[in-house]
């Protein structure tokens, strides 16, 4: 055994409870799949802080439940791992490669996005904030809507093709960065740097073909730090998402010519 | 464990008691043991069909440990109900993702637990305000024993208090720092004026003694 084999031999135990700085935690975690011996002290370490935490067992109230319950039936379960996590690794990889090719891309590692994207952790947040603060009709009807779309983005970027790109939005000073996936066939849009729109107005999407035809990609919703979000599926082969401000029901076609993004 | 939940009035949990040896897990403990977890991971793979009571199964049988846990770490009331609900959504939503064959359906759960709680704390960087409270190197100070005190998983704590009490102080201070609080272990090293070799060396030798003392076996 070499000594930075020993080293590496050493984490387990701080890997098993949470206790390792970012960069030994990767160094871990990619040991761990080479170590069959370390796998199963790592077993053996987490069954006993299993132990640990029955030892500090304490009932939450029962709202907890109650949130969870009706929380659930609106998110949708991810279908069995069909690959061991070499096998996502050269995914990603291949995605990365993939989007490498296409210009200003940075390819998203999975389970990591959210430190790109912390306005979604606290969309999730607040969806939970919300089932935690007793439920009305109208926040029942406000935590669907954010839990869906924080579940939808979720599997976007979990996509093995989600692919980001920063770009400026045409005819304006605001950029945005757009998060596509061909399988998913859908796209995120996060919009910076677009005026506050007047009382009963809102901006909505287009998707824009390469024969310039427009459809309506849905509403731009305001997030924090004056940031405007919108999720919308069926992309087909829309080459840039436009945008107008309408009356915030939306409108069937674009009452002006829109501002661009490339997607 | 299941059988922590029985009541305690009834004598059968006097029984529980002696059947768990101190030392090495015996036949019938891990017997014992293994049937519970395997309902959970049943538990579990019903739970990936949309099957409610099975996650309500699931739910009864460990938000405890890890609303317990969670708390522990983020101290804060609101905010490790908060995480506690995130764990459940996330075991909801990736039950099919689970694989007996990696490890205990409980320890699948609490590990998340584990993460979530910890990602949350150095996302914050509480650190500051949060270690005020930690009441570290109180010799008699071991997280277990602020939990209030419940009839279930009663035996539990008993038996994870007792083995604590076994490890040097070293020991005890370095897993309860790491594991109970969330700190990493140069966070760790740091409060406790040692080297971080030395935390390494005594949080492995710490949770070695503690899995010999509680009968784990993987």
């Amino acid at each position: 055994m070499t000594a930075s084999d020993h080293t590496v031999h050493g984490l387990t135990a701080g890997y098993a409870v949470d206790a390792l700085e970012p960069d030994e935690r990767d160094r871990a975690e990619r040991h761990l799949r080479e170590c069959e011996d370390c796998r199963r002290d790592l077993n053996e370490f987490r069954e006993t802080t299993v132990r640990l935490a029955y030892g500090v067992a304490e009932p939450p109230d029962e709202r907890v439940w109650r949130g969870l319950r009706s929380a659930v039936a609106d998110i949708r379960q991810l279908p069995p791992e069909p690959d061991t996590a070499g096998d996502g690794a050269a995914k990603q990889g291949a995605a990365g490669e993939q989007a490498a090719s296409r210009g200003t891309v940075h390819s998203l590692r999975a389970g990591r996005w959210h430190s790109h994207l912390p306005w979604l952790v606290a969309a999730a947040c607040l969806a939970v904030a919300i089932t935690l603060g007793g439920v009305t009709a109208w926040t029942q009807h406000r935590m669907n809507e954010l839990r869906a779309h924080t579940t939808e983005v979720e599997h976007l970027l979990a996509a093995a093709d989600a692919r980001m790109t920063e770009a400026p939005v045409t005819d304006s000073d605001a950029h945005a960065t757009v998060v596509t996936s061909e399988t998913h066939d859908s796209v995120m849009l996060m919009v910076k740097g677009l005026p506050e729109p007047p009382e009963g107005m809102a901006y909505q999407m287009w998707y824009v073909d390469a024969d310039h035809e427009m459809r309506s990609a849905g509403m731009l919703k305001p997030a924090d730090d004056g940031m405007l979000t919108g999720m919308a599926g069926e992309l087909g082969t829309a080459t840039q998402i436009g945008i107008t401000l309408e009356p915030a029901g939306g409108m069937p076609e674009p009452s002006k010519d829109p501002m661009k993004v490339d997607v | 464990m299941l059988e922590m939940k029985t009541d305690v009035d009834d004598g059968t949990v006097t029984w529980v008691d002696q059947a768990i040896p101190a030392g090495f897990g015996t036949a019938a403990d891990q017997a014992r043991q293994a049937a519970p977890a395997d309902d959970l991971a049943g538990a579990l793979h019903r739970t990936a069909l949309s099957d409610l009571a099975a996650f309500e199964e699931v739910y009864r049988e460990l938000s405890g440990p890890v609303f317990g846990l969670v708390r522990r770490v983020l101290r804060d009331h609101a905010q490790s109900e908060e995480v506690t609900q995130e764990v459940f959504m996330e075991v909801w939503r990736s039950s099919a993702r689970f694989d007996p064959a990696t490890g205990s359906a409980r320890s699948w759960v609490l590990t998340m637990a584990h993460r979530r709680a910890v990602d949350r704390v150095r996302a914050e960087q509480a650190a500051t305000a949060r270690s005020e409270q930690v009441g570290r190197l109180d010799p008699e100070s071991s997280a277990v024993d602020d939990v209030p005190d419940q009839v279930e998983h009663r035996l539990e704590r008993e038996k994870v208090r007792r083995c604590l009490r076994r490890l040097t102080e070293l020991q005890r201070e370095t897993v309860r720092l790491t594991y109970y609080t969330g700190y990493t272990q140069r966070e760790a090293a740091r409060l406790l004026g040692v080297p971080v070799t030395t935390v390494k060396g005594r949080l492995r030798d710490g949770l070695i003694r503690l899995r010999d003392c509680l009968g784990v076996s993987a």
